[in-house]
């Protein structure tokens, strides 16, 4: 299984917000997005989701390319996770988690009982069976973050796009959300949008560093995040040494 | 466990409507100028359904089947008509104060209902309505493009809309034949007093597949909730969606406002109330907003026959000064959100 983006790049008006990026994702590994605020990662992310057409070149899945889809095709193909999207929803997480089920309701291999079992491990996975019951409207913003993340999880596509998946989450929780994550990227593209550098260290089986629309560097995240590389693109000292504790690096901020 | 409590919850509330609905049916049989009691009126029921029940007089036969019970059949498909348009559109914009007499679709809807009664037909009244009522619908639908998140700003559009329609309405009536085209109260406040089988017939045929298909679009409802980026990135064709929905949306209101003329607040009382009841699925809200609806028109009738009687007086004036400081009420409570 792949995702393949030919020669994307997408404008607004003059601006260039993404130029002309070739890239290939297959099953197996994961991959943190990074880069400064405005480099573009989410619009990289929504144009790899299909949600965004680019201005020129084209994303395939698998061959097929995601334009030419109708909604519920893609939605079978792509799981993503976005920042924005409505805070109010009105509904007990176990309904919003199943919602996630929709794409498959037609297909005919599909049951009531799958969509329970999916709606109900993604829950576990995540972590959030405790608030099956609760009003999504009125939980806390992480365990918001944590139910819209079981939602797309529930989905069972093999794709997933995550856009900050992490950022509203306490550091035990983060830990758990990206091992889990790393687990599922074994049979999965899991492409995710990280602002934490060392996150990306530890979890990323690859690192896409993303500057002014253009990646500046693609590869392990020892060969990525680089002191040189970092302190140029964030426009400050950054300093990379072996992590003291385990195996990895840790990134630090001079 | 917890499934099967909410399940239960929901349905009692249901039920809890329908009684409410089948109460009020029965006290309009048997309440006006001429009281009959609800014994006779089952006999006379049964007796037109071909069940022998003992013969009742040919006055109180004429008076149940010929003006009452088509005026409570089509008070209930225009109240049911009145909560399912108002709860679909709550969904349809994430906007609590959506409803298609705020935004501009009833207004709409009686100035193709004016215009279609110059015919001369109720027919014509009901087609002209639902005509009136898909094109406004049409034009909410550019407004909601930017506006539907900013409930203020979208109200005060659907408001001002209204108004201007509602000055057209009022053009057209007082320059039409009085004896064809019903008079400014009647497209303005409503008024049950015409109901007759015709305008039944034509009424289910008209809002009747557009009911169904509101009451069929639950799932896409609740998917709406997520966002429209998450309902389009969860397989729904957004754009396609919302047009047919609106579409119906106008429909089936303007059927109703030919067939009855402008009741309001029907749409916004009864959602939210379901909702505080049983929850914001759709699928729940949409059939207790139907059932609550219909019950709700029927109330306002029963008082807008027998609150000065023998006169009658507008039933939508009932409804706004009953569910005017209801809604208040209603939207003043801290929010508590249920199950």
């Amino acid at each position: 299984m792949t995702l393949v983006a030919h020669g994307v790049s997408y404008r607004v008006g003059t601006a260039e917000i993404l130029a002309s990026a070739d890239l290939a994702f297959a099953a197996g590994e994961m991959v943190a997005v990074v880069g400064p605020n405005g480099a573009g990662k989410t619009t990289l992310l929504h144009v790899l989701a299909g949600d965004l057409e680019p201005t020129t070149g084209s994303v395939t899945h698998d061959t097929d390319a995601l334009q030419e889809m109708p909604a519920l095709e893609l939605a079978l193909r792509r799981a993503v996770l976005d920042q924005g999207g409505p805070q109010d929803i009105p509904f007990p997480v176990a309904a919003v988690v199943a919602l996630g089920r929709s794409p498959h309701r037609r297909a005919e291999a599909n049951s009531a009982r799958a969509d329970r079992a999916a709606t109900e491990a993604a829950m576990d996975a995540v972590g959030v069976g405790h608030l099956a019951d609760r009003v999504f409207a009125t939980l806390s913003a992480g365990e918001r973050a944590l139910a819209s993340l079981a939602r797309i999880l529930a989905q069972e596509s093999p794709v997933l796009l995550l856009d900050e998946p992490t950022a509203a989450l306490d550091i035990a929780v983060e830990e758990r959300i990206m091992a889990m994550l790393r687990e599922r990227a074994a049979e999965r593209i899991v492409i995710t949008v990280l602002h934490d550098l060392n996150l990306a260290a530890r979890y990323a089986d690859r690192a896409i560093l993303l500057a002014d629309g253009v990646v500046a560097a693609d590869g392990r995240p020892e060969e990525v995040f680089t002191p040189a590389s970092l302190s140029e693109v964030y426009r400050h000292p950054i300093e990379v040494v072996p992590h003291p504790l385990r195996k990895g690096l840790l990134i630090l901020v001079v | 466990m917890h499934d099967d409590r909410r399940g239960t919850r929901r349905r009692g509330v249901v039920v809890a409507l329908l009684v409410v609905f089948f109460a009020a049916s029965v006290a309009n049989l048997c309440v006006g100028p001429v009281v009959i009691a609800p014994m006779e009126v089952m006999r006379t029921l049964a007796g037109a359904l071909g069940l022998a029940m003992g013969e009742p007089d040919t006055l109180t036969r004429a008076v149940i089947l010929d003006i009452r019970l088509p005026r409570v059949l089509v008070g209930a498909v225009a109240g049911a008509a009145a909560g399912v348009t108002g709860a679909t559109l709550q969904g349809l914009f994430r906007n609590p104060v959506a409803d298609p007499h705020l935004l501009g679709i009833g207004p709409g809807a009686s100035l193709g209902g004016a215009l279609g009664s110059l015919t001369g037909s109720v027919q014509g009244a009901i087609a002209g309505g639902a005509v009136g009522g898909m094109v406004a619908a049409l034009i909410v639908r550019r407004l909601g493009r930017s506006r539907a998140t900013e409930p203020s700003r979208f109200v005060l559009t659907g408001l001002a809309l209204g108004a201007a329609i509602s000055a057209w309405v009022g053009f057209v009536v007082f320059a039409a034949d009085r004896t064809r085209v019903p008079p400014i109260d009647f497209w303005l406040l409503g008024n049950l007093g015409a109901s007759t089988w015709a305008t039944l017939g034509t009424l289910v045929a008209t809002a009747g597949v557009g009911l169904l298909g509101l009451l069929g679009a639950a799932r896409t409802l609740d998917l709406f909730a997520l966002g429209e980026a998450d309902a389009r990135r969860l397989g729904v064709d957004v754009d396609m969606a919302s047009l047919v929905i609106l579409l119906g949306v106008g429909a089936v209101t303007g059927a109703a406002v030919g067939a009855v003329g402008v009741v309001v607040f029907i749409g916004l009382v009864v959602p939210h109330l379901v909702r505080r009841l049983a929850g914001a699925a759709h699928r729940v809200v949409l059939v207790g907003s139907a059932v609550g609806g219909a019950a709700m028109m029927l109330l306002a009738d029963l008082g807008a026959r027998t609150v000065i009687s023998p006169q009658e007086i507008p039933v939508g004036l009932l409804t706004a000064a009953i569910g005017g400081p209801f809604f208040l009420w209603l939207i003043r409570r801290p929010e508590v959100p249920r199950l």
